[in-house]
């Protein structure tokens, strides 16, 4: 992915669609979750590359696919993405309230089997 | 790679030379710079030539009486020149054996079939993954195309007409 | 509508068990997502920002009330009770699993529908005007010919693995409501001197990166050649658009590049290595092609309707809103009736589940089961009596779809942008909806008169900026989203680019500045005269220095 091998700015978290459903996911302590506020955030270099493998793995066992990593600040809410194309992604579409992702929603709120 | 064609796998019968190489093999597929040579020594021996997905029609279509094969590269399976070249190779009346070699999917065999192809070359890499009962269905999958001219013996547009006149003549 | 023979209906089941195993063959790791994406993109299936995206091929814009309601079936039980309306007359579900997409596909072959071709590089879904079989100005209905094209493309053996995707578009009227010059191919049905019917042929359109606008490669095609001759322009173009670089790989830049003459001369070449034809094959299946389209069952009436003319006498909202979104038909007491889904404030060519089975039910009330997609994103009722309009419209009213502003301010092309869009670098649809917001008032609208704006979120233009008589092009500037406008683009047969007006905006300041150039036309406009053609005359240097000098003092 040619995001990886770009300058980043740390810390940073794993994202990915599920292959199966498409929905927006992020690599948690348990696998994949739907829960921005689970992602894990790695602080240094040598914890991104563990997600970063972590990503090509799971695209190799066909559970997600497009995984890289952004860039986050932390905020009190948990991680919060550096640019506005990876917060829409993490929020859903800006144009229906109803349809803005919440982590608490039940439909969204189980983790992806892995 | 891997040989296989509308049957299964196959073993492949040709060997790749160059100009100076002095094989015992009677089956060979040499590229474009070795062909003069090889077709001039005269061996009694198949030979068939491997060429780029831009190669010229009218260059090749010299030696379509001599050529026993004709093998085009693909350098990406989303790169769909070496479907057209086919085309233009069979319009221009070559009969030999065409071959694609590459990185194609199953899901292309029976684009690569229809354009008059007769057997895919493809990395061991993609055949064992996709094993050949996968190409066997992916070519199967479309019984009649609408397209009438390719290598199918039939087309929906052939169908129709055909229906057409047997009203008339009824 | 055409009506789909066994061949069509085995056809397009085939391919749905094709997707079906291709899937399987995805989760069970057989195709690895590089190799499955152009498969599933040849299926009309994306992936996006949040989802999947599953894209509905609306041939020519053309459907009825049963797969109308087909696809609020759909919408309810496979996606989150809504779909979008594009730009090439095509229909959106945003939120599909891909695990369900080989269901909805076989949902969709249940009323001959399909998603093929509608993404990938491949010959997509042919469009073409709106207003087919019905506009006064047509020599000929265009739809049997974009049927032919449809089938003839349909899973091509050679034309499936292109440089990039290949647009056609299809008209057989004079003024050109298709978009014809932005397609990679057009096709017009022309008649010659002799009074025979032909085709005159366009290639190289396209807007994109490097907009451009198409060109005439042949100006009369005799009928019954034209498979020949678009199998001659595709394999040109197979063999030689260029494949280095994929911003310079659509058949424009390959025209550009080599000139059309030298186009020309290859497709000749080409056509004379096919050798014969046989144009008789080709003109009975055009013939059996039209024969298996609906027969329109028009009653006799009288070109005006008292009862139309008294309810626009008695209400002035229903007489605003038959001035915008009526079309003339060509057969008298009859109207086609633009519904808008642009209401102010709202997200362009959107609509809900509920409303969707409403419209079906609309359209076989008053429009003989008719439906048409525009490429507008509006919906079309192609056949209404003059004498049901006010019937309709009442209905129209009560479901929020009579919003009176067709060709208006406020009837805005957007894209989905950075609120869907993989691609996109910014959003476009809160800038179409902060713009109808601040120019909602009916009375102003009026007043501007006809204006058409247009919104892509990236370079890639699908919300045809270029050709918008103001266009927006959503980017990115330093970490935020930046906007860029542009002037006298048009999309008509006098198709023009627009010119960039100055650097971008921010998104707040976007509706100003769209404000800023209105009221300069307003100001210097002479009796009578059309936003674009003030912006011809005046030239668009002088809106620069308007849209420029009150930006300095802004700032
Ligand atoms: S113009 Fe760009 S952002 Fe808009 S739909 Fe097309 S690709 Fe997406």
């Amino acid at each position: 992915m040619s995001v990886s091998t770009k300058h980043r700015l740390l810390p940073v978290i794993l994202i990915a669609n599920d292959l199966r459903s498409g929905d927006v996911v992020f690599y948690a302590d348990e696998g994949w979750t739907r829960d921005l506020g689970n992602a894990r955030v790695a602080p240094d270099q040598a914890s991104a590359d563990v997600l970063e493998a972590a990503g090509a793995r799971s695209v190799g066992q066909q559970h997600v696919v497009d995984a890289y990593l952004i860039e986050v600040e932390p905020t009190r809410d948990g991680p919060r993405p550096r640019h506005f194309r990876e917060r829409f992604r993490t929020t859903g579409p800006t144009i229906y309230p109803h349809l803005a992702r919440r982590a608490d929603a039940p439909a969204q709120a189980a983790a992806v089997s892995e | 790679m891997k040989l296989l064609d509308r049957d299964g796998i196959r073993i492949d019968e040709f060997f790749r030379a160059t100009a100076e190489d002095r094989v015992s093999h009677d089956r060979l597929i040499v590229p474009p710079d070795a062909l003069e040579a090889q077709l001039s020594s005269r061996e009694m021996r198949q030979v068939g030539v491997e060429v780029s997905n831009v190669a010229s029609v009218e260059e090749l279509a010299r030696y379509f009486d001599d050529l026993a094969l004709i093998a085009i590269v693909f350098p990406a399976y989303s790169d769909g020149r070496g479907f057209t070249l086919a085309r233009r190779l069979r319009n221009a009346g070559f009969r030999g054996v065409l071959r694609a070699v590459g990185p194609l999917i199953a899901d292309q065999f029976a684009h690569a079939l229809a354009c008059g192809f007769d057997e895919i070359e493809a990395p061991e890499s993609i055949v064992d993954r996709q094993p050949f009962e996968q190409w066997r269905r992916a070519g199967a999958s479309i019984s009649l195309p609408y397209q009438q001219g390719y290598s199918r013996a039939t087309s929906i547009f052939e169908q129709r007409r055909r229906g057409r006149q047997g009203e008339c003549n009824a | 509508m055409y009506n789909y023979d066994q061949f069509d209906a085995d056809f397009v089941r085939e391919r749905v068990a094709q997707f079906r195993d291709q899937v399987g063959r995805r989760l069970d790791g057989s195709l690895t997502e590089e190799e499955f994406k152009p498969l599933r993109l040849q299926n009309g299936l994306y992936l996006q920002l949040h989802a999947y995206m599953l894209r509905v091929a609306i041939p020519y814009g053309v459907l009825n009330a049963t797969q109308f309601r087909q696809l609020a079936l759909i919408a309810d039980r496979f996606d989150r009770g809504y779909a979008h309306f594009t730009t090439r007359q095509n229909l959106q579900f945003n939120w599909p699993k891909l695990v369900d997409v080989p269901d909805i596909l076989d949902l969709l072959a249940d009323v001959d529908m399909h998603c093929i071709q509608t993404s990938g590089n491949c010959i997509r879904n042919v469009t073409a005007d709106q207003f087919a079989g019905v506009a006064g100005d047509e020599i000929e209905d265009p739809r049997p010919v974009a049927e032919l094209i449809r089938q003839w493309s349909s899973h091509h053996p050679e034309f499936s693995f292109l440089p990039r995707k290949f647009k056609v578009a299809v008209s057989g009227a004079a003024r050109d409501r298709a978009l014809l010059k932005a397609h990679d191919l057009a096709i017009r049905i022309v008649r010659n001197e002799a009074g025979e019917t032909g085709y005159e042929v366009l290639v190289g359109g396209g807007l994109g990166r490097t907009p451009m606008i198409g060109k005439v490669v042949r100006d009369f095609l005799p009928k019954g050649q034209l498979l020949a001759y678009l199998e001659a322009v595709m394999r040109v173009y197979n063999a030689e658009g260029r494949r280095d670089n994929k911003y310079k790989a659509r058949i424009k830049i390959l025209v550009h590049e080599i000139g059309v003459e030298a186009f020309q001369a290859r497709v000749e070449a080409e056509l004379r290595a096919i050798g014969s034809t046989s144009p008789g094959d080709e003109l009975e299946e055009l013939a059996r092609i039209a024969a298996a389209f609906d027969t329109v069952h028009y009653s006799r009436l009288a070109p005006r309707s008292e009862k139309f003319d008294a309810a626009c006498a008695r209400n002035a909202r229903f007489a605003e809103w038959a001035r915008t979104n009526l079309f003339t038909h060509r057969v008298d007491g009859y109207a086609a009736v633009t519904v808008s889904l642009k209401p102010v404030g709202g997200v362009p060519g959107d609509m809900t589940a509920a409303q969707m089975r409403l419209f079906a039910e609309l359209a076989e009330r008053f429009s003989l089961d008719e439906i048409r997609v525009t490429h507008a994103q509006n919906l079309v009722l192609p056949h209404v009596r003059l004498d049901d309009l006010h019937a309709l419209w009442l209905e129209l009213v009560d479901a929020d779809l009579a919003t009176a502003n067709v060709g208006l301010i406020t009837d805005i092309i957007a894209c989905p942008g950075l609120d869907y869009c993989a691609l996109a670098t910014a959003r476009s649809i809160p800038i179409a909806q902060a713009i109808s917001t601040r120019f909602a008032d009916a009375a102003r609208q009026a007043e501007i008169g006809p204006l058409q704006i247009k919104i892509s979120g990236c370079i890639n233009a699908c919300g045809h900026h270029h050709v918008g008589h103001i266009g927006i092009l959503g980017l990115e500037k330093r970490g935020q989203e930046s906007y860029q406008i542009t002037l006298g683009g048009d999309a008509t047969e006098n198709a023009a680019i627009g010119d960039l007006l100055g650097p971008g905006v921010s998104a707040q300041e976007v509706p100003d500045a769209i404000e800023r150039i209105v009221d300069h036309y307003l100001a210097h406009r002479l009796t009578d005269e059309l936003f674009i053609d003030t912006v011809r005359r005046l030239g668009v240097d002088e809106f620069r220095a308007a849209f420029l000098g009150a930006q300095d003092e802004a700032a």
